[in-house]
């Protein structure tokens, strides 16, 4: 293999040309989570709606951004990909097979296909292991491999995530914020998959660190044809890795599209509100601006019509009536909004 | 009362250690700071750079087993050497702190508006009454909708931008001549983040107070502060006005780390510049320059002796090859402001 492998293409030129080609590595269908409202004493269950309703897809070698505020419900979907919480309505399928009807022996292996990288690594690492033992623990879970087999994959796997071997006889406690971030990248690949959830992977990170991570994980994607599943509330991060984005919120996509499309040319105002609160590390420039205002709204109460009314600064009454669809903008980019800031290639609704 | 753009805080010379068991972390070392009345001045560098443990020490947070050398002088008072009493006094009514996570600075069984008037009851003797009534007009000042009716909320009950407000609130609340804020806006979302900025310049603007914002984000640093200090081992190694210090950052640690930033410009998937290694370990005192390990210019004299200030009052650093050398004098002549 080269050591520059060609950038995959971004995925919605990859989306479904109908017919018998191969289905997409990861898709969501219509995906809905809910949880049981109310605290551990209250007695007025008003489910909270983390997810409703979201359509998804992923190809291979690519990384999909998600993108919105804390209680927007990406986390909640990441969980459901990797198959920590199941969906109360809707379908995840893993190369076109939907995971709740899964024979055991599928399960099985779809759980090495999708592994997840989280935050805090080192909330994630167990601190009385080494890191070796820690890179080898879903190799031992999965079987197939002898003791030696083993060892020298741990071993090629903190080769590849910047690990020195000298540090795998190591505990957690005895790493860096970075370093313990290659270690959940290399526990994360150990096992081969297609496709890394990453929930918030480089936000704890100091800058310098942050830019080495990210480095790691678009040769890693480069080298491995990996995809990754990008939830983050940073949108310079999304921007960076992602070759397409959904933005969230309240549990419903209101916005999809290449970087391309949404950074330049948003078409829902919460997008736009977004992308101009991003502080500019340039000084004298229009600095970020809250051009919202207000909080998310509760979950278990989302505004009627279109969730985002209530801080929308175009909403009208119609916004509170109806919620909006979400309509195609050309070649993949799709948004939900009654008064869109760009026009809408049609006037039918998108499925 | 002092004329505007008299220096407010004071720190000259200012040593902080701190003692473990088997060793001893020079946290801060040496380091030199002014903040003018109504002035924002952005403090920053990676993690484990002592920037923390410089707002601990001029908030007057140091745990007991610390030592601290050098003078901090406030409003003209002399800091160093007060005892616990007096210092506490000072925390309440002098300096306003703000911490990253809003939870960990309110009482969760307190209901908001006894949080909010407690240092003027405890400090100031105020009676409930007057206490609540400021604790409603300082709520209203930090954009808190319905004042009154939150004073009897808990902090549980609001989100975290809202909680943030009253924590500033609190901060705010006997009118302080400093305001101490590390990390005010790392845990709240991008949204929420702008607006508390905002309320910070807004609340500068109103009460006039001087403000220390501690960060390791260089956006936040851009849009708010008016001079940057930039810390590394415990260090200052570069000081000057923000515009200076983005444009023509002369310590090659401040220019490697506004190279590493992440910016919506960077094209998507390039190699990212980063900076080698990592800070250093504190317990040990080099000779030199401490970035030295991690540093593309580093030459055999940087390891023998720390570098000297260079440059003028408005713009220095400490370093021996300076990354923007001749050419930008006219810039560093310019008048303080």
């Amino acid at each position: 293999m080269t050591t520059h492998p060609a950038v995959p293409e971004p995925a919605e030129v990859r989306q479904p040309s109908a017919g018998p080609a191969s289905p997409p590595l990861l898709s969501l269908v219509n995906v809905t989570k809910h949880y049981r409202g109310g605290g551990l004493l209250s007695r007025s269950a008003t489910p909270v709606q983390a997810v409703s309703g979201v359509s998804l897809e992923i190809a291979a070698g690519t990384t999909l951004g998600i993108v919105g505020e804390s209680g927007c419900g990406k986390s909640t979907l990441g969980r459901m990909v990797v198959g920590l919480e199941k969906p109360n309505d809707g379908e995840v399928r893993l190369r076109g097979t939907t995971l709740a009807t899964m024979s055991r022996a599928e399960r099985r292996t779809a759980r090495y296909d999708v592994q997840m990288m989280f935050q805090d690594p080192y909330a994630a690492l167990n601190p009385r292991m080494t890191l070796a033992r820690i890179i080898e623990e879903p190799l031992r879970a999965k079987g197939g491999l002898s003791r030696q087999q083993r060892r020298t994959l741990v071993r090629r796997l903190a080769d590849e995530t910047g690990l020195s071997v000298s540090q795998l006889d190591r505990y957690p406690r005895e790493l860096s914020g970075g370093q313990r971030q290659r270690v959940g990248l290399a526990r994360a690949l150990a096992t081969g998959p297609a496709l890394i959830v990453a929930d918030e992977p480089v936000s704890a990170l100091d800058v310098s660190v942050r830019s080495q991570i990210l480095n790691l994980m678009t040769a890693l994607q480069a080298e491995h044809q990996l995809s990754y599943l990008m939830v983050s509330h940073d949108l310079t991060v999304i921007h960076y890795l992602a070759d397409h984005i959904a933005v969230m919120y309240l549990g419903v996509i209101v916005e999809s599209g290449s970087p391309g499309q949404l950074f330049r040319a948003p078409a829902h105002h919460y997008t736009r509100a977004l992308i101009d609160a991003v502080p500019q590390p340039s000084p004298g420039r229009v600095g970020p601006i809250s051009s919202i205002r207000g909080e998310l709204p509760s979950a278990s109460a989302p505004p009627s019509g279109c969730r985002f009314r209530t801080r929308c600064p175009a909403a009208t009454p119609l916004c509170a009536e109806q919620e909006p669809v979400l309509r195609d903008f050309g070649a993949g980019h799709r948004a939900a909004c009654h008064f869109p800031l760009t026009e809408p290639q049609t006037e039918q609704a998108a499925s | 009362m002092s004329a505007p753009g008299t220096p407010v805080l004071q720190v000259t010379d200012l040593d902080v250690d701190i003692k473990l068991r088997r060793s001893v972390v020079h946290a801060v070392r040496g380091v030199t700071l002014e903040v003018a009345e109504g002035e924002t001045v952005g403090i920053v560098g990676e993690s484990g750079c002592g920037k923390s443990t410089l707002g601990l020490a001029l908030a007057g947070l140091l745990p007991s087993n610390t030592a601290l050398r050098g003078r901090i002088r406030l409003g003209g008072r002399e800091l160093t050497g007060l005892g616990e009493r007096d210092l506490r006094q000072l925390r309440g009514t002098e300096v306003g702190i703000v911490f990253q996570d809003p939870m960990t600075s309110l009482n969760p069984t307190q209901r908001i508006g006894v949080q909010v008037g407690e240092a003027l009851r405890v400090q100031r003797g105020a009676t409930s009454a007057a206490a609540r009534a400021a604790a409603a007009e300082m709520l209203d000042l930090v954009g808190l909708p319905r004042p009154n009716e939150q004073l009897d909320r808990f902090p549980h009950e609001l989100s975290g931008g809202m909680r943030q407000r009253v924590v500033i609130a609190a901060a705010l609340i006997c009118r302080p001549r400093l305001l101490i804020a590390d990390e005010p806006t790392t845990a709240l979302d991008v949204t929420t983040q702008a607006q508390i900025m905002e309320l910070f310049d807004r609340l500068r603007q109103t009460l006039g107070m001087a403000t220390l914002l501690i960060t390791h984000d260089m956006g936040v640093v851009a849009g708010h502060a008016d001079r940057v200090f930039v810390m590394y081992a415990g260090r200052g190694a570069e000081t000057g006005r923000t515009a200076d210090i983005f444009e023509t950052p002369q310590h090659r640690y401040t220019a490697a780390l506004l190279d590493s930033v992440l910016r919506l410009e960077t094209a998507r998937k390039s190699e990212l510049a980063t900076i080698p290694g990592r800070p250093p370990d504190l317990t040990v005192i080099s000779a030199g320059c401490p970035f030295v390990p991690r540093c593309p210019a580093a030459s055999a004299e940087c390891s023998r002796e720390f570098p000297p200030v260079s440059g003028s009052d408005s713009h220095h650093w400490c370093c021996y090859h300076p990354a923007h050398q001749a050419g930008d004098s006219a810039r560093m002549t310019e008048a303080p402001r």
